[in-house]
């Protein structure tokens, strides 16, 4: 099962063009002792720290939580890998690359990952160490079904590399998923995709009222990391913070004050940055009906207030902490806006139950995740809706 | 309603601070208010700040914009019937580009201004000016890039104007050797934009070791350093080597944007870059607040000009720092300032649309 793959214009970071491609089962014992193996050996970096990205990576493959991950695939089914997935990354998720390369390989699958030309720190430390741990004899076969490459834009490297592909996960903006997806692969080609999302916070004034202080700052630093670590790029991050209850007034002169006295300390803007900030908030006054007034206190917070939930709310997007801000009464006066790109709902306030029965009972058309605020960002095997593990592996019936 | 008339005749350097400051109080309040009434974008934005334009307030109060908004829409404060002339930025291709959209009176008065301004520098009397440019920069008419209208509106200062350079931007020896012949030894204005300059007319004549004749000449540049910025050379390498190759020793940088075109900043001989009594600048910080002088930050334009587009108080993505007030060695009055380049960049954190980059 030795595949060629592209080599003409097509950087190995890891690996080389030459793959063996026969599947694993799920969890496989030497995959789940590579992924143990790579978080030991990041998490003694001190480069690891220095990003709490990569930090969450490294303490998510360890081999206790790989264990745990484990569990849910015991189902008593034959399963084994599809065999080559290709991962094509998106550049400024910094390590997403890395969750997608240990998902296809904890499927069972050999592996491919396309990053971009351009790497962030994060990603640099992850390919040295996922090649030093490669490197150890103990993981020659893997080391034979894995590589990381780069290449300049262009479809002929792509479409070469996903002729091969028994899998394809893409990351990306909708374009990207588009265009890779027309490109020929094997009719059995099992196709993930992760487009544009759009995702919201909901919060119920009440709750947040009714908050003691410690909670309340803890509160408010799971609402930095969900928003403000990524600058609010990730599709997982919220836009739109959404108000219930029947105290929002009250509730946001607890909330917003608190966000900003963290943010302060925690959170700093080039003048670049700022620039892009205002640019996107007076873009939006303009282009966003809804928009009635600005809130801001210095830059650090800046509030969108809306009058009424745009028809095409995924459109209204904030950055480097702007916020569109909408007061419902409850959770039912949203459910009209809700469409199918919407992805994570961040909340506070609001049991599991009540919500389990909001998504079923209103049959919502949007929304694959709903995280209690600070958890946004938090990668998954399920991820957008897809069980990962289940999509990249074929279960084999035998009767 | 605040006349330009009333201040156009003015000496553009006359005025100190403090009443240029009343000035514009009063000037830019009804700006703002005939673009509050004549830009819904304008107005939407204004609404949303809570900002009263019906209010007295000072030059740094009033709001400003972005000047990457006039890339993302088009905004006017007059009919668009009333448009005779669309200006754009000089954008790299692919890029979004800035329209700006001028009625007849708009178009005027920038020419006005940006006489009264060089003259202040250069003189009256109109020069033999050499552009160095080729003439396909200017041949649309109606619609302008930024380099194009700079060379319209400077070349009102020239006289038996000559382009240097060809239809692919090589050296035209011929037109430039005719025009040295002519008015060698005479005043002569030499015009455009820096790297051009700078790598399409001196460093190509120093690689075919050919000097001109220029000891009575002035350049007058502008455009940024960004191009040149990667090869390391600095207004003072270029001035040095400027003076070596073309004998010309009086070089005169401008700063400005297409969104203010006319009310330009020109440096002067005491190398500061000068606002005039149509313009002024405010220097922000990363969160906006002023900086105090010598503090490097974000540069605020403010112009008296525009009036038919929404372009009076612009914040842009340069950075610079303010010098002094009323105290250049030069004698001109008002705010003087320099540029320290752009604004760096920000990498892009999120997982947005990336597979082509």
């Amino acid at each position: 099962m030795i595949r060629s793959l592209p080599d003409e214009g097509v950087d190995y970071l890891v690996g080389g063009p030459s793959l063996s491609a026969r599947p694993r089962p799920p969890f496989d014992s030497l995959a789940c002792e590579f992924t143990g193996a790579l978080s030991k050996l990041l998490r003694g970096r001190a480069a690891t720290n220095a990003y709490t990205d990569l930090a969450t990576f490294a303490f998510w493959c360890r081999e206790a939580n790989v264990k745990r991950l484990k569990q849910a695939y015991d189902d008593g089914q034959v399963r084994l890998g599809r065999g080559l997935a290709f991962h094509i990354a998106p550049s400024n998720v910094p390590v997403n690359f890395a969750f997608s390369l240990v998902m296809g390989l904890l499927a069972g699958n050999a592996n491919v990952v396309r990053v971009p030309s351009a790497l962030a720190p994060q990603a640099v430390t992850l390919i040295d160490a996922i090649r030093d741990v490669l490197s150890e004899d103990r993981f020659d076969e893997l080391a034979k079904e894995t590589a990381i490459v780069s290449y300049p834009r262009g479809r002929a490297i792509t479409a070469g590399f996903s002729a091969l592909a028994d899998a394809r996960v893409i990351w990306g903006g909708d374009a990207t998923v588009n265009e890779i997806r027309a490109l020929p692969a094997a009719s059995r080609c099992m196709d993930l995709c992760f487009g544009d999302r759009y995702s919201l916070c909901v919060l119920n004034a009440e709750s947040v009222l009714n908050l003691p202080d410690e909670e309340m700052n803890r509160l408010v630093r799971n609402f930095f990391n969900d928003t403000y670590v990524l600058d609010q790029n990730a599709c997982s991050s919220p836009q739109v913070v959404i108000w219930t209850g029947d105290n929002p007034d009250a509730a946001g002169d607890r909330f917003w004050p608190a966000v900003k006295q963290y943010v302060g300390g925690a959170y700093e803007l080039e003048a670049g940055q700022a620039v892009d900030k205002l640019v996107a908030t007076m873009s939006s006054i303009i282009s966003v009906n809804e928009v009635t007034r600005i809130v801001s206190d210095g830059i650090d917070v800046v509030r969108l207030n809306l009058n009424a939930l745009p028809a095409e709310l995924e459109t209204a997007r904030g950055r480097y902490g702007m916020f569109f801000e909408y007061t419902a009464g409850t959770l039912e006066d949203i459910v009209d806006a809700i469409r199918p790109k919407f992805q994570t709902m961040t909340y506070f306030g609001f049991t599991k139950d009540e919500l389990a029965s909001f998504v079923l009972d209103k049959r919502l058309v949007g929304f694959d995740r709903l995280v209690p605020v600070g958890r946004a960002l938090e990668m998954d095997l399920v991820w957008d809706g897809n069980d990962i593990v289940r999509h990249l592996s074929r279960v084999i019936s035998i009767l | 309603m605040f006349d330009l008339v009333s201040v156009i005749d003015l000496p553009p350097f006359s005025m100190a601070q403090p009443d240029k400051d009343s000035l514009f109080g009063e000037a830019l309040g009804d700006l703002t208010r005939h673009h509050y009434s004549g830009c819904g974008e304008y107005r939407r934005i204004l609404d949303a700040l809570g900002f009263d334009p019906s209010l007295a307030h000072t030059t740094r109060e009033y709001p400003y914009l972005p000047v990457r908004l006039f890339k993302d829409f088009e905004l006017m404060s007059v009919p668009s019937a009333d448009i005779v002339k669309t200006l754009t930025s000089s954008g790299t291709s692919g890029q979004a580009v800035s329209k700006i959209y001028l009625d007849r009176a708009a178009a005027v008065t920038q020419t006005k201004v940006l006489s009264k301004i060089v003259s202040d520098f250069i003189g009256p009397q109109r020069l033999p000016m050499l552009v160095i440019d080729s003439t396909t920069t200017v041949k649309d008419r109606q619609h302008f890039s930024a380099r194009g209208a700079g060379i319209i509106g400077f070349s009102m200062f020239g006289r038996d104007v000559t382009y240097a350079l060809d239809d692919d931007m090589a050296l035209d020896m011929a037109a430039i050797e005719a025009f040295a012949e002519k008015h060698k030894g005479g005043p002569v204005l030499l015009f455009g934009f820096t790297s051009i300059v700078f790598l399409h007319l001196i460093e190509a004549l120093a690689e075919k070791g050919l000097k001109l004749p220029f000891e009575q000449g002035i350049l007058i540049h502008g455009g940024g350093w960004k191009k040149l910025a990667d090869i390391a050379v600095d207004n003072e390498a270029f001035k040095a080597r400027l003076a070596d190759i073309t004998g010309i020793e009086r070089v005169h940088n401008y700063y400005g944007m297409v969104e203010q075109t006319g009310s330009i900043f020109m440096e002067c001989g005491a190398g500061r870059l000068h606002s005039s009594i149509f313009s002024d600048i405010v220097i922000r910080g990363n969160d906006f607040s002023e900086c105090g002088q010598g503090e490097k930050g974000l540069v605020e334009l403010v112009s008296l000009l525009p009036s038919s587009y929404p372009g009076h108080v612009l914040i842009t993505e340069d950075i610079g720092e303010w010098l002094g007030v009323d105290d250049c060695p030069c004698g001109r009055l008002g705010k003087t300032f320099a540029i320290h380049g752009r604004a760096r960049q920000a990498e892009v954190r999120g997982c947005s649309d990336t597979f082509t980059s």
